[in-house]
């Protein structure tokens, strides 16, 4: 039974973050070794941005841990009603006519994080809780800092 | 290791599923021929080819079709052995007739096969013909079977005929009337009965005169006298003029008897002329002069004429 | 449009009713998931098994054939291999497996068969593997499966139905031959599983099927109709996923062979129901529907354009040269037979040309009518994100080509209609004797020759073509308001399109039953 997210604590809002940034990481892998061997630059850019994904989740570790410690609740986005961030490829035929440019890939992850930071922010318009407000302006302020690592990404590509 | 098993599993069958759909029917073939002969049998597979006018011995498929010559069968078969004759089309309909071993006349047809069983009863030289006609090589669809006694030598082939083999050409270059009609007589597969430069000879079965006679004398048939007045005639037909313009001055005697035959032959090349039967209560020959009417314009015929006077081996020539 | 003719109707005061505009319609699609309503289906889609159990039937009846165009008789009605493959397989292709099942053909096509099997090792499991561990072992590693051979990718240059529409119009430039030589078929067939076996050992995955095969190319075109599609159930689901198992692949199954990323597959035209995203996605999201008939309707490029004008170009000639009363133009087609080589030339120049810029123009000039009629002044103020009043050209080109779609596949069910009912008596003799060798398996090979052709048949085929016609001009005009959004400019801007297609329906039914 999947969770919405009117009902998770705190902890649990940040746990997810981080599952978030796991899942999203591990997709942008899924990516690059499908692509690795087929359009390496392809393949590099969703290397590098699963790399900084893993830093993300880095950052929101060490915040769960100053926060609340312990171990994180195991909570998956997929118990989670709610789609937060998710890069994918915005066409099924991207393979077969080469239409994914390396530039693309920022661009997808670009809207992700741009989603993201949406999401939270309406979340956080939402959030009766005060703790649980800080949490989620400070998540979706730590989008925008995404967000604008990825649009410096596409300048200067 | 379930896995692995299922694979190797796999590719057997599959490797065993090709190779069987690939070699079982010719096993299956040779068996269910097997199954209809009585022992000590023997097999001859007589293939129809239209487009040059043979039955062959060979094996014509889908493969060599396209592009081989199969050569004239030449079936051997030997007094009192069973023999199962297996006759194929590889494209039109065809008719099988051997009237010396009371074979058929058959219809052959394309795709089919026709399993005959004979056992031949006295040693001789057979004709086999087509009876239907398939194609412009029709009439040169024949054959010898040769019956030998059990041991006796198979005699050596005659040498190969030009005329067992038709093929197109294109039509002679220049205006010569002669020229064209002597390749409209090849076209036409006049030759098949005929014979090459007309010299006959081709048997066909319960005629009256038991061959096919000589076109070559047809000179002489039309009342022309000499080497003198076949020029003047062959000359005036190269000039195109009209033969009876030259009746003011004939170039021979009996010139109007002359002009009358030649309307006469003309007519049977247009009309058809149905053989005389040997014996009147057999069955009527093989072969028939078809009428060409249909085919050839008053020139072409016209011209063929021209090329057949021009054959006749006036005194002193060898026949 | 008013039916009194040019008449301009006042501005000011709308006739009552037609106040607004009606609203565009608006897609209400229904899809049945047969996977579901069909466990037992599921369960055999779901087997490792399955493709292999499919393919290898069809595969060991492709070596009987191609043995039976060799050694079996030159006859092409008495040859099994010409009787299947050109007469029944085609009819099957176009007016069954096509519109009722998509590119099922594909998943049980015996041309890659060789190829697969050596490109990925196996025939039934499927080789998964760490991406970290690629290096240890055989072989090259795409997404999580290992693969054998060389795996280069498919020159960018070729990546379009270019060299598939070229092949096409080739094949069936010759198709007399065919259908009369087993010799030739079997070059074609063998040659396919040649080139299919080469390109498998060189390129990545099915290369060969997404650019090179020639039957692929239409299949794509028309399966856009089809009234079954593999898609996923859940976007979300595919949204959060992390693994990606139906492009990455992986132990369960291979990433899709087709290049395609099912997960975001909004269109038949790549999908070759292998049910690999079916084993592989973990998520159990990846299924069959059932959905209404023509529902892609988005034409992507030029080359899937150009290959919709060359199939109708195509049936519009054969329905000329085996049912018009033009003798002659047949003689020019069947060039090994006739001789006749100028007219061969005539006869390849014409199709040709017709085929790829003829027709194509014809159709340019009443869509560029149709656009520069329905153009607007543009406002002087561009308001960002917002349509342009006026669509590009080759939006509205490609959007209008689709109708090309329903219209063609309808005109050659039609046209395979009365082929098949007058060669079909055909089918039970090659069956009792494939090789013309005089066998008579069930009996039924001496079987006459009857051409049936019932004397409802033109009933069906102008019906058949009426039905492409509704389709072609319901899908054009969706096409136009989603474009044009007011229904007047839709119109306008579709109906030159709307009439051309009306004209060549004429043609077809003056040629079917005139």
């Amino acid at each position: 039974m999947s969770r919405t997210l009117d009902t998770l604590s705190p902890r649990e809002v940040l746990a997810l973050a981080i599952h978030v940034e796991q899942s999203n990481s591990r997709r942008f892998r899924a990516f690059a070794e499908v692509f690795q061997g087929y359009d390496p630059d392809v393949a590099k850019r969703f290397e590098e941005l699963a790399a900084e994904e893993d830093h993300h989740e880095q950052l929101l570790d060490a915040q769960f841990r100053k926060k609340f410690g312990g171990t994180l609740p195991p909570l998956d986005q997929v118990d989670v009603s709610d789609v937060v961030e998710a890069v994918d490829l915005d066409d099924g035929e991207h393979l077969i006519f080469d239409t994914l440019k390396p530039r693309r890939v920022y661009e997808l992850a670009l809207k992700a994080e741009r989603g993201a930071q949406e999401f939270y922010r309406k979340a956080l318009a939402q959030a009766g809780d005060p703790t649980l407000a800080a949490l989620y302006r400070e998540l979706a302020e730590m989008e925008t800092g995404h967000a604008s690592f990825l649009e410096e990404k596409l300048r200067t590509s | 290791m379930r896995e692995t098993m299922a694979e190797i599993g796999a590719g057997l069958l599959t490797l065993a599923g090709i190779i069987a759909a690939t070699f079982y029917p010719f096993v299956y073939e040779a068996k269910s021929v097997e199954k209809r002969l009585p022992p000590g049998a023997q097999v001859i597979t007589l293939t129809g080819v239209a487009a040059t006018g043979t039955w062959t011995e060979e094996n014509v498929d889908g493969g060599n079709y396209w592009y081989r010559h199969f050569a004239p069968a030449r079936p051997v078969l030997r007094v009192g052995q069973p023999t199962l004759l297996r006759l194929k089309s590889a494209d039109v309909n065809h008719s099988f007739y051997c009237p010396g071993l009371a074979v058929g006349p058959l219809e052959v047809h394309p795709g089919h096969v026709l399993d005959v069983l004979i056992t031949p009863i006295r040693e001789g030289v057979f004709e086999f013909y087509c009876t239907t006609i398939c194609g412009d090589p029709h009439f040169g669809m024949r054959g010898q079977m040769l019956v030998l006694r059990e041991g006796s030598p198979i005699p050596a082939a005659e040498p190969a005929k030009a005329d067992k083999f038709w093929q197109e050409s294109p039509p002679p270059p220049g205006q010569s009337h002669v020229a064209r009609g002597a390749w409209l007589f090849h076209r036409n597969g006049c030759f098949t009965c005929h014979g090459v430069k007309g010299k006959g000879g081709v048997p066909n079965w319960n005629y009256i005169k038991d061959t096919i006679p000589p076109l070559s004398t047809l000179a002489e048939r039309m009342l022309i006298p000499d080497k003198e007045g076949a020029d003047a005639i062959v000359g005036a037909m190269e000039r195109a003029a009209d033969l009876k313009t030259l009746s003011s001055d004939p170039p021979f005697a009996r010139f109007n008897a002359f002009l009358a035959q030649y309307q006469s032959v003309k007519d049977v090349i247009r009309k058809g002329n149905p053989p005389g039967k040997k014996d009147p209560k057999g069955l009527p020959p093989p072969l028939e002069m078809l009428p060409f009417g249909m085919r050839l314009s008053d020139r072409d015929i016209d011209d063929l004429i021209a090329y057949l006077l021009t054959l006749e081996p006036w005194e002193g020539g060898d026949k | 449009m008013s039916p009194s003719g040019n008449i301009p109707q006042p501005l000011t005061e709308p006739a009552p009713g037609s106040a607004a505009p009606p609203p565009a319609p608006v897609d209400k699609p229904w899809r049945i998931d047969l996977l579901r309503a069909l466990p037992p289906l599921k369960w055999l889609v779901k087997r490792r098994w399955f493709q292999f159990a499919v393919v290898l039937p069809n595969l060991l009846f492709f070596m009987l054939f191609l043995t039976t165009g060799v050694f079996g008789t030159p006859v092409g009605s008495r040859n099994i291999l010409i009787v299947f493959v050109w007469i029944f397989w085609w009819f099957l292709l176009i007016s069954a497996m096509v519109p009722l099942a998509s590119r099922v053909w594909c998943t049980m096509c015996p041309f890659p068969f060789f190829g697969e099997w050596i490109q990925r090792g196996a025939l039934i499991r499927s080789r998964g593997v760490d991406p970290k561990k690629a290096k240890e072992g055989p072989g090259v590693v795409v997404g999580r499966n290992r693969y054998f051979g060389l795996n280069w990718r498919w020159p960018k240059a070729l990546s379009n139905l270019w060299v598939q529409n070229i092949g096409f119009l080739f094949l069936c430039t010759f198709s007399a031959h065919f259908l009369t030589r087993p010799l030739v078929s079997v070059i074609v067939l063998g040659g396919l599983i040649l080139v299919a076996t080469v390109l498998h050992l060189l390129y990545r995955q099915r290369a060969f099927c997404n650019y090179v095969c020639p039957v692929s190319g239409f299949l794509s075109l028309y399966s856009m109709t089809s009234v079954v599609e593999v898609r996923s159930k859940e976007a979300d689901t595919c949204a959060k996923c992390k693994d990606k198992g139906c492009l990455a692949g992986g132990e369960k199954g291979w990433g899709c062979p087709w290049f395609m990323y099912p997960s975001k597959m909004e269109r038949n035209n790549y999908c070759g129901l292998c049910m690999e995203c079916v084993k592989t996605c973990p998520y159990d999201n990846m299924t069959v529907n059932l959905r209404p008939f023509c529902s892609d309707t988005k034409i992507k490029g030029l080359d899937e354009a150009w290959k919709a004008f060359i199939m109708v170009t195509l049936a519009l000639v054969y329905s000329v040269l085996y049912l018009g009363p033009w003798g002659f133009l047949k003689d020019w087609a069947n060039v090994f037979e006739k001789g006749n080589w100028a007219g061969f030339f005539a006869y390849v120049a014409g199709l040709w040309v017709s085929a790829l810029v003829l027709f194509p123009a014809i159709y340019f000039l009443p869509v560029w009518a149709g656009w520069r009629w329905s153009r607007q002044k543009p406002p002087t103020i561009v308001i960002l994100g917002q349509a342009p009043v006026n669509p590009p050209l080759k939006e509205t080109f490609l959007r209008f080509v689709y109708p090309l779609v329903p219209f063609g596949m309808m005109a050659w069910v039609s046209f395979s209609l009365p082929l098949i009912l007058v060669n079909g008596s055909y089918i039970p003799m090659v069956l009792s004797d494939p090789f013309g060798w005089g066998w008579d398996l069930f009996g039924t090979a001496h079987l006459a020759w009857s051409p049936v052709v019932p004397h409802w048949t033109p009933y069906v085929q102008v019906f058949l073509l009426l039905q492409g016609l509704y389709f072609a001009l319901k899908q054009g005009y969706r096409h136009s308001v989603a474009m044009y959004g007011a229904r007047n400019r839709a119109l306008k801007a579709f109906a030159p399109v709307a009439v051309l297609l009306t004209v060549i329906e004429i043609a077809f039914l003056v040629l079917y039953v005139g």
